[in-house]
């Protein structure tokens, strides 16, 4: 513990002159400045922030359901989960969210007129046809589904992340794919 | 902040990267050797894209420093390691700030991609990650 509360001044020092340029954009520096001051914002980043929020639920039930077939599994996932909360509430504040989502990872083949009682269904590639996520009795298989929907979502962020007409929920989004591509590696050496 | 700023300041970033893993790379345990060099190797081809990007707006690319300090003493894989997954999670904030000044839709990508890479080394060096990558603060 004293490591770590030795450490803040010190960081600041991390790799020596050069690291002026590193330390400066690092640590508490506020995020850049908008870029436009625009009033209206534009519809489809409401759109996307409302496909991203599906989205996380929709990890976030399948953390659920996974913990609830294998309650063993509840130390290990309570972290990732608690991060999928964060993205959520980050989404939320970030500005104007439609109420019709429009995300990357929205169930395929899912039309946007009869998107109603599917709007609560996880990501595509790990929910059953009602919505519910299906997990695998074994428990090493129900990590890696967990996995590979991580990855999936990783992906999709970095999609969404593209068309986001705003920088800074572009900047969120990409930190949101950093997050979860993060999270595909560290259930793959837990496996 | 401009986006020639956020490209050298990135720029910067990955010149003392590809130090910090030349310092630690002699360290580090025989199975994380190839990590080491992949990390450096994808290190060196950002390096160059940003370099290219900075040309390509008339600008100099900022040169990397015969030297850097490093915030403690590497002498064994353990060091290695803790090293190597703050130099990457110290990068992070500078691709996303990347991210957030550029209009450039290819630069988006390449920054983000960047930006998800770090995470990802960050993660397998330190077998942790926080939930926002780049934004939030780093807690070595």
């Amino acid at each position: 513990m004293s490591e770590l509360t030795q450490r803040p001044t010190r960081r600041l020092v991390l790799l020596g002159a050069a690291a002026a340029s590193l330390a400066a954009c690092t640590g508490d520096d506020p995020p850049p400045p908008v870029t436009e001051g625009s009033p209206s914002r534009p519809e489809p980043d409401a759109l996307l922030r409302a496909g991203v929020a599906e989205a996380e639920r929709g990890l976030l039930a399948l953390h659920r359901a996974t913990v609830r077939t294998h309650p063993a599994l509840a130390p290990l996932l309570a972290p990732f989960s608690a991060r999928h909360r964060r993205h959520l509430e980050a989404v939320e504040e970030s500005g104007p969210m439609a109420t019709r989502p429009l995300s990357t990872a929205a169930p395929s083949g899912t039309a946007p007129s009869e998107s109603a009682n599917a709007s609560s269904a996880p990501t595509a590639s790990a929910s059953a046809p009602g919505g519910t996520p299906v997990v695998p009795v074994d428990p090493a298989q129900a990590l890696a589904a967990v996995r590979i929907a991580e990855r999936a979502a990783a992906e999709a962020r970095v999609a969404d992340c593209l068309r986001s007409e705003d920088p800074e929920l572009a900047e969120l989004l990409a930190a949101v794919a950093a997050c979860e591509a993060a999270h595909d590696v560290l259930l793959g050496t837990a496996s | 902040m401009s986006t020639l700023d956020a490209l050298q300041a990135a720029l910067a970033g990955e010149h003392a990267c590809l130090y910090g893993y030349g310092l630690l790379g002699p360290y580090v345990s025989a199975g994380d050797e190839p990590t080491v060099r992949a990390a450096y190797d994808a290190h060196r081809l950002r390096r160059d894209q940003l370099a290219a990007q900075v040309r390509a707006r008339s600008a100099d690319p900022v040169v990397a420093l015969a030297a850097y300090g490093v915030p403690f003493a590497v002498v064994d894989p353990v060091t290695a390691r803790r090293l190597a997954g703050l130099l990457e999670q110290r990068l992070a904030p500078l691709y996303a700030d990347l991210v957030g000044v550029t209009s450039n839709p290819t630069l988006r990508e390449t920054a983000t991609r960047a930006l998800v890479e770090a995470a990802v080394r960050g993660a397998l060096w330190t077998g942790d990650t926080t939930a926002l990558p780049g934004v939030d603060p780093v807690s070595p």
